[in-house]
């Protein structure tokens, strides 16, 4: 008959050691499985996870790399004299001179005398609006000229710097009266982010680029607004 | 004779059995432990392998360069934007000259321009002529205009008026810009 066996110290020691070479084992073994699911497993996903941000950081530093090549390739001369077409085209505030030298050499290149036309400066400071996202200064010109002469002329102040937009026109026999605004654009708030691709200048963006400058070279051309010329002139404020 | 006869013990066949599995337990726990320490090991090697220390290291070497650079960036990047918000206001502004010069060309020999305004909306046009053919010509240029959407969309006659003193009749037309 059994004898009854009390699960104390001694017993559990007595089983122990009657059983040991297959405890130790399986405490080894389950140890083994603990680890590889508590270490191991997690081990593994943060491998997964590093080598996923090791994949980014490779692509960051790969449009750092193209960055830095794109910027060390890029004509700092070239660059510069870009900057001057677009700053003349769309300067960063009101360039009151520029208007005038613009309607001057259009007139001029149009036939159109410059005692032909008047500007009111008056409407320099007074017309200035801002329409969606360009400012404007609005001027009001009148010009005595044929509907040829006047078509020619807004062709030339299209060409001419700062960027025009005629807003209305009325011709009459021998004159015509033109609204145009001239575009200004601020200079905008730079945040250069490294990590960001630079982009270079498009196809369409070069060919903008090379026509503007062909307009800057016909402009640059034209002689300078002679202030007694005007007819209203007298008050000029520049 | 009796084959199947066992000759060893019942507890001896335990014992066997027993050795059998405390030697396989033995196997298992050993391999488990090496087995453990190899994938710890690998992945530590690997995690020292991955490690973002040295990319960092390349990232600000290229940042400091590029940093040397940055007027150039930033002159870049006013030049395309300037670049775009130009071709925007090129793109959209009304095309007024050849506007005008179309006008002209449908206007015949024998009819005079008066006024002619224009603006992003509409087209008006005042002329004069000592002819009412040449009246009834310019009318057909701007309808064929008109109707063949040629810078206006549609066409609206002011009237014919007469100026005995001059002999010449007179004509207003209106019509919407396209």
């Amino acid at each position: 008959m059994r004898e009854k066996v009390n699960v104390d110290a001694e017993a559990l020691k007595l089983l122990y050691k009657r059983y040991k070479e297959y405890i130790v084992p399986c405490f080894v073994i389950f140890i083994c499985v603990l680890l590889f699911f508590i270490v191991i497993i997690s081990q593994i996903k943060d491998l997964i996870k590093v080598s996923k941000q090791r994949d980014t950081e490779l692509k960051k530093l790969e449009v750092l790399k193209s960055n830095l090549n794109i910027l060390s390739g890029v004509n700092s001369s070239v660059l510069d004299s870009q900057f001057d077409v677009i700053s003349s085209a769309l300067p960063p505030n009101k360039d009151f001179e520029g208007i005038i030298t613009g309607i001057s050499g259009a007139a001029q290149r149009s036939n159109v005398g410059l005692s032909d036309f008047a500007l009111q400066v008056g409407d320099l400071s007074e017309t200035e609006v801002t329409s969606g996202e360009f400012p404007f200064l609005g001027i009001k010109l009148n010009i005595q000229s044929s509907y040829q002469q006047s078509a020619d002329f807004i062709t030339e102040l299209f060409k001419s710097f700062p960027l025009a937009e005629i807003t209305d026109v009325s011709l009459s026999d021998r004159s015509t009266g033109i609204s145009v605004v001239f575009y200004y654009k601020p200079m905008p708030i730079i945040e250069i982010d490294n990590y960001e691709p630079i982009k270079t200048l498009s196809k369409n963006n070069l060919d903008l680029m090379n026509e503007l400058s062909v307009w800057n070279s016909i402009s640059a051309l034209s002689m300078p607004f002679p202030a007694s010329s005007t007819p209203s002139g007298s008050s000029s404020p520049f | 004779m009796k084959s199947d006869i066992n000759l060893l013990l019942k507890t001896k066949t335990e014992v066997a059995k027993k050795l059998k599995l405390s030697g396989l337990l033995k196997i298992i726990s050993i391999t488990s432990v090496v087995v453990i320490v190899l994938l710890a090991l690998s992945l530590y090697i690997l995690s020292r392998l991955l490690s973002l220390e040295p990319i960092k290291e390349k990232q600000n070497a290229v940042i400091s360069n590029i940093n040397l650079l940055k007027n150039k960036q930033a002159k870049l990047i006013i030049v395309r934007n300037k670049l775009d918000n130009a071709a925007q206001i090129i793109t959209k502004r009304p095309k007024f000259d050849s506007d005008i010069r179309t006008v002209i060309a449908k206007v015949p020999s024998e009819v005079s321009s008066q006024s002619l305004n224009l603006d992003k909306q509409k087209l008006t046009f005042n002329v004069a002529s000592n002819s009412l053919k040449q009246i009834n010509d310019f009318i057909n240029n701007f309808t064929e205009m008109a109707r063949s959407k040629n810078l206006i969309q549609d066409l609206t006659l002011g009237g014919v008026n007469f100026d005995p003193k001059s002999g010449s009749y007179s004509i207003n037309i209106e019509g919407s810009m396209l």
